[in-house]
């Protein structure tokens, strides 16, 4: 464990050296700020607008930070050479992928806690009104969701030449789960034959990350969900990360390191 | 790359963007065809695409409107595919002069446009039932209650979206005409809701749509006969200036002129007047019978009258 920790820690110290999450952070402070001061016909109760496009950018600021903090970890150890004295020491291939992932999780997490934070404060300013416990449900859900991006990052920093390339399919298929991962049983009954069978197949199998996005529920002031499903979504979310993991360490486990 | 030539590349980027910028501004005026309408550049740019966003503004504005509880473009299609398009609703015999039936057309056209597989929210449940376990699970986590907002001025939350879409598609009458509507019939803003119509006036100014509602607002709001009246005879012209004769798509529009502007005349007095326009709507009305009574009590008052 203190292994993990030790490798997680620095993963941690490398998101706050680099400019990404700072960047991110006061151009998303910056269009919520300005979105806020524009007055529509002389009225200033109005924040479900201003809720939705700060949650968009909430959403695509930590999707960014992780996916592009998780493709560069194994990369840039291999180009460095610093994965040979890595492990060199007593420190498995399993433990590597899981150090990261976690030092990764937890980086995003803690970039996310700001941004909730930052929505929190748009929140009071413009007096609006809100459950807290949804708030906090869907930070909860969504670093949850970055978990399972995260697993597949590294995995897909495993499997591709590239840190870019390896980003940019990142971000292709996230989006696609996104947005159609929930609509492919509409489509596979609409479609007869092995078409439909195959939605279905990848239905199934997909990670639904569209269960870990409540940004309606909160923009629209609709009540907290409750305590079972958020459990499942946890569990599933885990179940999937940990499979992505173990994917992860298995190629790993078969790749040579020199470059 | 040293941070001296980074420094040097991005104010050499930023100097050609802003020069890039400062020569194409003066010459996109030039443009010829909608695009030369735009009142910006990058509305310029976008060209017909703007109307793209405008639509999903809109269409936003109706998801404000319910809450977050809207159909899907999948599940518009599925329901398209199990109930069929294009099927033309019944206009309403209310709608015939009545300030109910009148917010309920104007809501509803409202709606109507936004979703036209909506099916105006008759079924309330399109998601159906679940089809598996994850669907059954995704439900917690997304909006399944059909609210409407109402009350405490909620209801100005759709407004961004209406404005947003008008600065897109000036030409889209239907954005300034619902935006009115929401702004003086609930939120009581009848100064802003008259400037928002005065706006869309000056870019379409033959729409009879505007001027329709400019009359109402004068009628409803600020009780003055005069003005209403002399708005709805600018939207009546406007209206045969336009459609020129009567048929099945365009007679809703001038029923609904002459229907108001009989309504005023009979509240103002003027029988012969609104005799004659009930007439008229009567020849436009699928219900003549329900219009033939009310112009038959009109009748009985005639003589008093005189």
């Amino acid at each position: 464990m203190r292994t993990l920790l030790a490798l997680a820690w620095v993963v941690i110290k490398e998101l706050y050296r680099r400019k990404d999450f700072y960047v991110l952070f006061v151009l998303t402070a910056l269009i919520t700020l300005v979105l806020g001061s524009v007055n529509f016909f002389e009225d200033t109760l109005m924040v479900r607008y201003l809720r939705e496009v700060t949650l968009l950018l909430i959403w695509v600021s930590a999707l960014v930070i992780a996916v592009v903090t998780a493709a560069r970890q194994i990369p840039a150890e291999r180009e460095s050479r610093t994965i040979f004295p890595l492990l060199a020491k007593p420190v498995t291939r399993g433990q590597v992928v899981l150090g990261k992932f976690l030092g990764v999780w937890l980086a995003s997490g803690l970039a996310l806690a700001l941004f909730y934070g930052f929505y929190l404060v748009v929140g009071a300013w413009k007096a609006a009104s809100g459950s807290l416990a949804l708030g906090l449900q869907a930070f909860w859900l969504h670093w949850m969701m970055l978990a399972v991006v995260v697993a597949l990052a590294i995995l897909g920093s495993l499997l591709f030449s590239a840190p870019s390339v390896n980003s940019t399919i990142c971000f292709v298929v996230v989006t696609g789960i996104l947005l159609l991962a929930g609509h492919l049983n509409t489509l596979a009954a609409a479609q007869p034959g092995p078409g439909g069978a195959l939605m279905y197949g990848l239905y199934f199998a997909l990670p639904h990350l569209e269960l870990f996005d409540v940004r309606d529920l909160m923009i629209h002031e609709h009540p907290p969900v409750p305590l079972g499903p958020l459990v499942i979504a946890t569990l599933y979310a885990a179940v999937y990360a940990a499979l992505l993991l173990v994917a992860a360490w298995w190629v790993f486990r078969r790749k040579p390191l020199s470059t | 790359m040293t941070g001296r030539t980074t420094a040097l590349g991005c104010a050499a980027l930023l100097t050609a963007a802003v020069g890039l910028a400062a020569w194409l501004e003066p010459r996109s005026e030039a443009w010829r065809g909608r695009r030369a309408q735009a009142d910006s550049f990058l509305l310029t740019l976008l060209g017909d695409g703007r109307r793209l966003f405008a639509n999903h503004f809109f269409v936003k504005a109706d998801v404000y409107l319910h809450s977050g509880f809207y159909p899907s473009i999948f599940d518009q299609a599925r329901s398209a595919c199990e109930h069929g398009l294009g099927q033309e609703q019944e206009p309403d015999p209310r709608a015939e002069g009545g300030q109910q039936a009148h917010d309920h057309r104007v809501h509803e056209g409202h709606e109507n446009h936004a979703a036209e597989a909506h099916e105006h929210h008759d079924d309330h449940n399109f998601p159906g039932p679940p089809r598996d376990w994850i669907d059954r699970l995704s439900r917690h986590f997304r909006v399944t209650e059909h609210t409407h907002l109402a009350g405490a001025q909620t209801e100005a939350e759709i407004l961004p979206w209406l404005r947003l879409a008008a600065e897109f598609d000036p030409h889209q009458v239907e954005f300034y005409t619902v935006a009115a509507y929401w702004l003086r019939s609930r939120l009581g803003k009848v100064d802003q809701a008259e400037a928002f119509l005065r706006r869309g006036l000056r870019v379409n100014p033959n729409s009879e749509e505007i001027l329709f509602e400019l009359g109402r607002l004068a009628w409803e709001n600020r009780k003055d006969a005069a003005r209403a009246r002399n708005l709805w005879s600018a939207a009546e012209h406007a209206w045969h200036a336009r459609f020129g004769a009567v048929d099945e798509t365009n007679r809703v529009s001038l029923r609904r002129i002459l229907a108001h502007r009989a309504q005023l005349e009979e509240e103002t007095g003027n029988v012969d007047e609104a005799i004659r326009y009930w007439t008229r709507v009567r020849e436009l009305s699928p219900h003549p019978e329900a219009i033939e009574q009310r112009l038959a009590t009109l009748r009985q008052r005639l003589p008093a009258a005189h």
